[in-house]
């Protein structure tokens, strides 16, 4: 394996892959509200770690060909479109039983997986 | 900006839409997406059929075909015809104005105005205004509104955005004078900074239609279409809609001095069924005062969608009894707009098919 395909390896998500693991592995940045090199394997975030699996879980099936873990501003580089975001919105309601007011159906709150997720807390959203 | 007209009234309306009904299921495969992901987005939006006109079928043909089933019915006679205000994207040339070729056509009296307004998706509204305005001269009794397009002849079938939810139509609404009836309210904004969400590109003369704007071209999301199609950029319309119509709404009613509540039934525009539900929920009205039915039966014929509405969910209902109708109409331009007035009894409201 060459070192740019494992440093790739390092930085995608497999679904199923508990978040916690993959987190602690990234390092870098601040992903889904987790600070970089923080140690979040204790589970004491296991009910957003929830969140975050099954957000991503969703996610994947509507673009499964997107890396939403290290991609960002979603809609303006088109990476989800409008009948996506519909999606979305039904599939979140219904996995988190909760209900997206019209007005948070704004760009700004799918801009990046960490967007969605504070939506979706904010709204009460848990598994 | 508020308006109010006194005086007029509706008092009949005929929809207008092709026999031929096309199926999403038949359509799925024509777009770039998994078809699990499309049959969801059919139960969301509510895609499930919509009405296609046969090759070659304009605008003028539905009109035509609606104004002759009136007369030929007797429920419009050609010598009360003062004016033919025709609303339409999609006129049958450049010129002359297709008004003109239809009151040709049916071989109206020339003594009457005929015109032709561009306007889409809040076109009811714009032409009603007009025709109220027409019937303030003494010589104008009675306006023929024609509300009609043929997007389907615009519309990429490869582009999953707009083809699954339009449809083709057309409506004819008579509009007359009557002292008697009760005021009219209605308010009405343009933001023509925003005319980008929804455009044909090409065909026009800024952009003239050549084989390279017809050239099939697959954009990031994955749909195809050319310059000469035309392109929603869905997320900036879902906005306007859900920022501009519940305040616009609350508005018509603080103009008009009536509560939410007292509204029989709000006849918006039928763009999905995702969005006038979630408009409802929005303003806190129950799904049966706001029907949103219209796509998924027949597709989304931009201007004549209001109209089509009201013939297929209130149809029988109008012929006896009023109605407090909020109307509402939201699309290209960007426009919206919406209007407050009792509706009916009504001589007709009917559809047919072309």
């Amino acid at each position: 394996m060459t070192a740019e395909l494992q440093e790739q390896k390092k930085y995608t998500y497999l679904p199923g892959t508990c978040l916690c693991r993959f987190l602690y592995i990234k390092r870098t940045g601040s992903v889904a509200g987790v600070k970089a090199g923080s140690r979040v394997g204790s589970h004491h975030r296991q009910g957003r770690v929830n969140v975050v699996d099954k957000l991503l879980e969703i996610l994947y099936e509507i673009r499964p060909e997107v890396d939403f873990i290290n991609s960002s501003d979603l809609v303006e580089n088109r990476l989800l479109d409008s009948l996506d975001i519909v999606v979305l919105v039904s599939d979140i309601e219904e996995a988190f039983a909760i209900s997206i007011d019209v007005t948070d159906i704004v760009p700004e709150n799918f801009y990046s997986l960490e967007t969605i997720i504070r939506l979706i807390e904010r709204r009460g959203g848990q598994i | 900006m508020n308006l109010q007209y006194r005086g007029k009234k509706i008092t009949g309306i005929l929809a207008v839409v092709p026999q031929n009904e096309v199926k999403f299921d038949d359509e799925v495969e024509n777009y770039n997406f998994s078809v699990k992901q499309s049959m969801k987005l059919k139960k969301i939006m509510g895609y499930d059929r919509h009405r296609i006109v046969t090759e070659g079928t304009c605008v003028s043909d539905l009109a035509i075909f609606g104004l002759k089933y009136l007369l030929d019915e007797g429920l419009l006679h050609k010598d009360e015809i003062d004016a033919l205000v025709l609303v339409t994207q999609t006129p049958d040339y450049y010129m002359p104005p297709t008004s003109n070729i239809i009151q040709g056509k049916l071989d109206l009296k020339q003594d009457m105005v005929c015109l032709d307004v561009k306007q889409g998706c809040a076109g009811y509204l714009v032409g009603l205004m007009q025709a109220f305005s027409l019937l303030e001269q003494d010589t104008i009794n009675k306006v023929a509104l024609v509300n009609g397009d043929v997007l389907s002849r615009k519309t990429s079938p490869q582009d999953r955005n707009t083809f699954p939810l339009i449809g083709d139509g057309a409506a004819v609404t008579i509009v007359e004078k009557d002292p008697d009836s009760s005021q009219i309210f209605t308010n009405i904004k343009m933001d023509g900074t925003r005319r980008n969400a929804l455009i044909i590109p090409a065909g026009g003369l800024k952009v003239p239609s050549t084989p390279d704007t017809a050239a099939m071209v697959l954009d990031e999301e994955g749909n195809s279409r050319c310059l000469d199609h035309w392109f929603m950029d869905g997320m900036a319309v879902f906005n306007f809609v859900v920022n501009e119509v519940p305040p616009m709404i609350n508005n018509l009613m603080e103009f008009s001095g009536v509560g939410l509540e007292d509204v029989d039934y709000f006849m918006f525009h039928q763009p999905n069924k995702f969005m006038l539900q979630r408009l409802a929920d929005k303003m806190d009205v129950s799904y049966d005062k706001m029907p949103y039915n219209i796509v998924e039966n027949f597709g989304n014929s931009s201007g004549a969608t209001i109209p089509t509405n009201i013939a297929f969910n209130l149809g029988d209902k109008l012929l006896n009894d009023s109605y407090l109708t909020c109307l509402a109409g939201f699309g290209v331009g960007l426009t919206a707009s919406s209007m407050l007035m009792r509706t009916g009894p009504l001589d007709f409201c009917k559809m047919v098919e072309y």
